[in-house]
């Protein structure tokens, strides 16, 4: 999976879940074509939100992010890079 | 020895009632008595008997249920060996159930190397079914359990039935039997595509029997008023209420929904005017005693969710050499069809899931039926198949394949936010579309295929 398909990816997981800050952060086209990235603060995740996006990842890469790594990472950039840091 | 008179005398004792329908050919059953007789005397002159155990390989449904009929008579155990299954395939299950001898368009054959066993005094029908780790497991019937089956549709005495599934299914081939037992008509199809409503109407059909996908394309199809009077009966799996309502207003208000496993044959059917939101499959059959209990096999009040256990007259007791499952499913005096339900206070059974599939994600216990029933919901979704992926962090995450309608627009995406809206935390993580949903000849979605595909897209896309 490309970088834009994981952006993708990362925003259709969010955009269908309990993680409501996405579209009101107004980040998300800048994301999308990587001019811009999403801190988590920004997306208003709880727990539970934490847990999806962990879902989401692993689903659709098959790569296993447990919680508390996801929330070190801070940044949905900070997600994508480290999937495509764990692809190679 | 068999008591080949018995048997053929139950089938004499229905008199002059029409025994067989086709489009050329109609016969009563005193014909279908000396028909199944000839063949007795063709089986036994080749020494097939008590003992003989037969691959039935004939794809003409009235000569293969004369077959059936015939091995029944003279005592033998036989199994069906589809016409179109490979020819592997055909191997495997002979070898299964220690076939001596295949009969086909070309007469009865013995098989080299395979003697003949002793056996008891009945006939047997071998029916086949797919073991939950996908293994086969065989389940022998004798005529004796086959006719208890058969009294449990007492409907048949008086039906002219119409299956499009080939009697080569097995739950064609076990209806074909009950309907013969019971004295009504097997009506049977002509091969190739042909007008269902136009053939109904022409022969008098009383009954359609056929697969919930069939079902669904005929509501899909419309014509309203062209199965007047005919009762469309369906089941093999959950029938969605959207569906139902669909059949009942642009097919037929008759509608029975069947509730059903190949080791006990049907369990309960819900008729017209039992169709609500719960998807009933409606009451106990008559001499079906169903309960629904907890893991620890105590019975639970109405309402509640638990297992489902039955006894009923002609339940299988075991799967042939035992079979993988055969402790698991008959234990106690009871089958355990591997269903979760509850029984609702007027009686009647929702089926939600099988016990099996259940997935556990974070705790959260979701069936796929929930999910599948939830999508084809959806206007532009024909069918869904819900699975788990095994997750190491997560236990199992819900994932869904669907196969859409014809000229359907729809994203994947729009789906997973379909299903989020309508189950929340239950709804499937991943919903991908295919162009069509691996199945087995018997229309059975293969769920490991889609598996596959799911893991594969998990590493490359």
């Amino acid at each position: 999976m490309g970088e834009g398909d994981l952006r993708q990816m990362l925003v259709d997981a969010i955009d269908g879940s309990t993680i409501v800050g996405l579209r009101r952060s107004g980040l998300m086209e800048g994301f999308l074509d990587g001019t811009a990235d999403i801190p988590f603060a920004a997306l208003e995740m709880d727990s539970m939100g934490v847990m999806e996006l962990c879902i989401a990842v692993e689903v659709n890469t098959g790569i296993e992010v447990v919680p508390a790594e996801l929330v070190e990472l801070g940044s949905l950039g900070a997600v994508v890079a480290t999937i495509l840091e764990r692809q190679q | 020895m068999p008591d080949q008179s018995s048997f053929l005398s139950r089938l004499a004792a229905h008199g002059d009632a029409v025994a067989v329908v086709t489009d050329g050919l109609a016969f009563g059953y005193g014909e279908l008595v000396r028909r199944v007789e000839a063949r007795v005397a063709g089986l036994q002159s080749r020494g097939v008997g008590s003992g003989s155990v037969v691959g039935l390989e004939l794809a003409d449904e009235v000569e293969h249920l004369i077959a059936s009929l015939a091995l029944i008579a003279v005592g033998a155990r036989h199994v069906t060996r589809p016409t179109h299954d490979p020819a592997e395939a055909k191997r495997a299950l002979s070898e299964r159930v220690r076939a001596t001898h295949v009969l086909t368009v070309d007469g009865v054959a013995a098989r080299d190397g395979v003697p003949s066993e002793a056996s008891g005094a009945e006939g047997i029908v071998y029916l086949k079914t797919s073991g939950t780790t996908g293994g086969m497991n065989v389940i022998a019937f004798t005529a004796t359990q086959l006719a208890e089956q058969a009294q449990r549709h007492p409907e048949y005495a008086s039906e002219r039935l119409l299956r499009l599934a080939s009697i080569e299914h097995n739950n064609s081939k076990r209806h074909r039997l009950y309907c013969a037992l019971m004295g009504g008509t097997n009506v049977f199809r002509p091969s190739g595509e042909f007008d269902v409503a136009e053939f109904c109407a022409r022969h008098g059909v009383t009954c359609l029997d056929i697969s919930r996908m069939h079902a669904s394309d005929l509501a899909a199809q419309g014509g309203i008023g062209r199965f007047d009077g005919v009762k469309l009966r369906t089941g093999g799996s959950a029938v969605p209420i959207d569906v139902r309502r669909a059949i009942e207003e642009r097919v037929t208000p008759l509608l029975y929904v069947r509730y059903a496993s190949t080791e006990s044959g049907a369990i309960a059917m819900a008729g017209p005017g039992e169709h609500d939101e719960m998807e009933s499959v409606g009451r106990p059959l008559p001499g079906v005693q169903l309960e629904i209990v907890d893991p620890d096999g105590n019975p639970l009040p109405a309402g509640e969710t638990g297992r489902i256990r039955l006894r009923a007259p002609g339940v299988a007791t075991g799967y042939l050499d035992g079979g993988e499952q055969t402790a698991s499913r008959f234990r106690d005096g009871w089958f355990w069809p591997g269903d979760v339900g509850m029984l609702r206070a007027d009686g009647s059974l929702v089926v939600q899931g099988r016990q099996d599939d259940m997935m556990i994600l974070n705790g959260i216990n979701i069936f796929p039926g929930e999910i599948e029933r939830v999508l084809e919901r959806h206007p532009a979704v024909k069918v869904a198949a819900a699975l788990p992926l095994n997750s190491v962090v997560h236990g199992q995450i819900p994932v869904a394949a669907v196969e859409l309608v014809e000229a359907a627009s729809v994203t994947a995406t729009d789906l997973q936010r379909f299903a989020r809206e309508h189950l929340a935390l239950r709804a499937p993580r991943r919903v991908i579309i295919l162009p069509s949903l691996p199945r087995n000849s018997q229309g059975k979605i293969l769920r490991r295929e889609i598996a596959l595909a799911f893991e594969k897209g998990r590493r490359t896309t």
